[in-house]
C-alpha cells in the first residue's frame, strides 16, 4: 500500500507541482491540498510537505502569516502523533515562524529565518550549493535513506534563508541534539570559508533543522529542483555532476534519481518504519 | 538633523488588510478596528539649517525612486515632533485608540544598502544615515490600557498566534501611543 504525503499549497506557493512529482517518483502518493480544505480531510495523510514559494505574498515577513492559518495548527496536531513534516524553504519559513522547529520549548517562536548575510548584496539569491548530511541518518525524517555525511548538490533560492537566535547559546544546544540535519559545505564537505559555499551566513552553518523527535524539518534548499539527474549541472564539483556529464545525451538515463530524490526517499522510509 | 520619511501606497495596501484579517479573525482580536502600513525612512543629515536639509531630501525624492515611487506611492517628510497632516493619515475609526508599532531589522540591510547608494553612486555625503522601517498604526477599541496591552501583544511574535509583526530573533519592535511616536518618544526609547 503507498503511503500518501499531503502537498499543502498556501496562496502564494509556486513549488507545489514539481513538489509532488519529486514523491511521487520515490513512491508517496502525494496530492495537493489547499490551505482551506476541511482540516479533517488532512488528518489522513501519513505525512506532510510544505513547499517552496511566497505564501501570502511574504506580507509581514516569510511564512508569518501562513504559520496563523487553521492548518497549522492540524498539522502539529498530527506532527505531535509522529508524523513527519517536512518545510521546503517557505515551507521551512511557515514551521519556524509556527514554533514547530526546532521547539525545544513546544509552541515557542525560537528561530528566524532572517535576511541573508555575507553575498556583498541585499536580497535573493539563487545557486546551486553543497549541503552534508550532519547527523546520523535516523535521526529525522529527511535523512532516514541517505548515507552518513553524504553531500549532496541542491539548489537554494531564497532572500531570508539565514537560520539565527536572540536565544543564547541555542544553536550550541541544536548542534549537541543534533537537530542541525544538513549543514552547507565546500564541495568537498569541508566547512565553508565564506560566500558562496555559506550562501546566507546561516548560524552553525545550517541548511536544515529538525525538531527534537526528528519527524518536523525546516530544509531551505529545493530538493524537488535536483530530485531527478538532469537537472543537475555538468559543471560542477562532485560525483553527482560527473554522472550528469557521463550521461550528456543519454535521454532516459538522464531521467534517473538525482541528490534530492534522497530527501523524498527518506521521507516514504521514515513513514514506512514509523507505521510499520 | 533628523527627519522621517513616511511613505503609504496610493492604492489599497493588501498588506494592511492581511495583517487586519489576521489578528480579527486568527488572533480573535476583534477591538482591532483598522490596520495601516507605511514604510519610514529615518535619515539623519549633517546640515546647517533644516531647509537645507530639506532641499537635499526633496531632490533625493524628486529625482530618485529611491526611498519611494511616485507611480504607487504618497509620502510625508516630518520633522521631529511634526505632526502628520489629516490630507496623509487620520485615523478612520472615531474614539478608538491609535497605537503605533515600529518594527526595524537588526540587520537593517535595506537602510543600509540604500545608504550606500546615496553616498556611493549620488555622492549626497551630508546624510549620515538612513534606517529603514515599517510602521504600523493600529486603531483599537476600547480603553487605553487595554489598547496598549493589545499593541503590545501583536507586535512580538511569541508563541503561534501570540504575536506577528515582528520576529524577535531578527527584528525589534516598538510600540507606543500615537502621541508617544509624534513626540518623538519612540525613537528615544530605541537609542536608549
Amino acid at each position: 500500500m503507498k503511503r500518501s504525503v499531503a502537498i499543502i499549497q498556501f496562496p502564494g506557493v509556486n513549488c507545489e507541482y514539481e513538489t509532488a512529482r519529486a514523491a511521487s517518483e520515490a513512491g508517496l502518493e502525494a496530492r495537493i491540498v489547499r490551505w482551506n480544505s476541511d482540516p479533517q480531510l488532512l488528518r489522513g495523510f501519513d505525512g506532510y510537505i510544505l513547499p517552496g514559494g511566497f505564501s501570502y505574498e511574504d506580507r509581514v515577513r516569510a511564512g508569518a502569516i501562513a504559520a496563523c492559518d487553521d492548518i497549522v495548527d492540524v498539522i502539529r496536531q498530527e506532527a505531535n502523533k509522529g508524523k513527519p513534516v517536512v518545510g521546503i524553504c517557505n515551507g521551512a519559513q511557515v514551521l519556524v515562524e509556527s514554533g514547530l522547529v526546532p521547539s525545544r520549548d513546544p509552541g515557542s517562536v525560537e528561530l528566524a529565518l532572517a535576511p541573508n548575510r555575507g553575498m556583498g548584496r541585499l536580497g535573493y539569491y539563487c545557486d546551486w550549493v553543497f549541503v552534508k548530511v550532519s547527523c546520523e541518518p535516523e535521526r529525522c525524517v529527511i535523512t532516514y535513506d541517505l548515507d552518513p555525511g553524504e553531500i549532496l548538490p541542491i539548489p537554494i533560492a531564497h532572500a531570508q534563508g539565514r537560520f539565527t537566535s536572540s536565544i543564547p547559546g541555542l544553536f550550541d544546544k541544536l548542534e549537541d541534539a543534533a537537530q542541525i540535519v544538513l549543514k552547507y559545505c565546500t564541495p568537498d564537505g569541508d566547512v565553508p570559508g565564506g560566500f558562496p559555499e555559506d550562501p546566507n551566513g546561516s548560524e552553525h552553518f545550517a541548511a536544515a533543522i529538525c525538531n527534537p523527535e526528528g519527524n518536523v524539518v525546516a530544509l531551505m534548499p529545493h530538493p524537488e529542483r535536483s530530485a531527478w539527474l538532469r537537472q543537475v549541472p555538468a559543471d560542477l564539483k562532485g560525483k553527482w555532476s560527473q554522472r550528469r556529464r557521463e550521461l550528456r545525451g543519454k535521454w532516459q538515463e538522464l531521467e534517473g534519481k538525482g541528490p534530492g530524490m534522497g530527501v523524498f526517499r527518506s521521507m516514504r522510509a521514515y513513514i514506512e518504519a514509523s507505521l510499520s | 538633523m533628523r527627519f522621517e520619511i513616511l511613505v503609504r501606497l496610493i492604492v489599497p495596501d493588501p498588506w494592511s488588510f492581511t495583517v487586519l484579517d489576521t489578528l480579527r479573525r486568527k488572533f480573535g482580536l476583534t477591538e482591532i478596528e483598522e490596520a495601516t502600513r507605511f514604510r519610514t525612512w529615518l535619515l539623519s543629515l549633517d546640515t546647517p539649517r533644516e531647509s537645507s536639509a530639506k532641499a537635499i531630501i526633496d531632490r533625493l525624492l524628486g529625482e530618485t525612486a529611491l526611498l519611494a515611487n511616485p507611480n504607487r506611492d504618497m509620502w510625508f517628510v516630518r520633522s521631529p515632533h511634526e505632526m502628520i497632516p489629516d490630507s496623509f493619515w487620520r485615523r478612520s475609526i472615531s474614539g478608538s485608540e491609535v497605537f503605533v508599532i515600529r518594527v526595524i531589522d537588526i540587520d537593517d540591510i535595506i537602510g543600509r544598502a540604500r545608504q550606500e547608494v546615496v553616498r556611493q553612486r549620488l555622492g549626497i555625503t551630508e546624510i549620515k544615515s538612513i534606517t529603514f522601517s515599517t510602521l504600523w498604526m493600529l486603531e483599537i477599541a476600547g480603553d487605553s490600557k487595554r489598547a496598549r496591552r493589545i499593541a503590545e501583544e501583536v507586535a512580538v511574535a511569541r508563541r503561534w498566534r501570540k504575536g506577528l509583526l515582528a520576529n524577535p530573533h531578527s527584528q525589534k519592535a516598538l510600540v507606543g501611543s500615537l502621541d508617544e511616536y509624534l513626540e518623538g518618544l519612540l525613537d528615544e526609547r530605541a537609542q536608549a
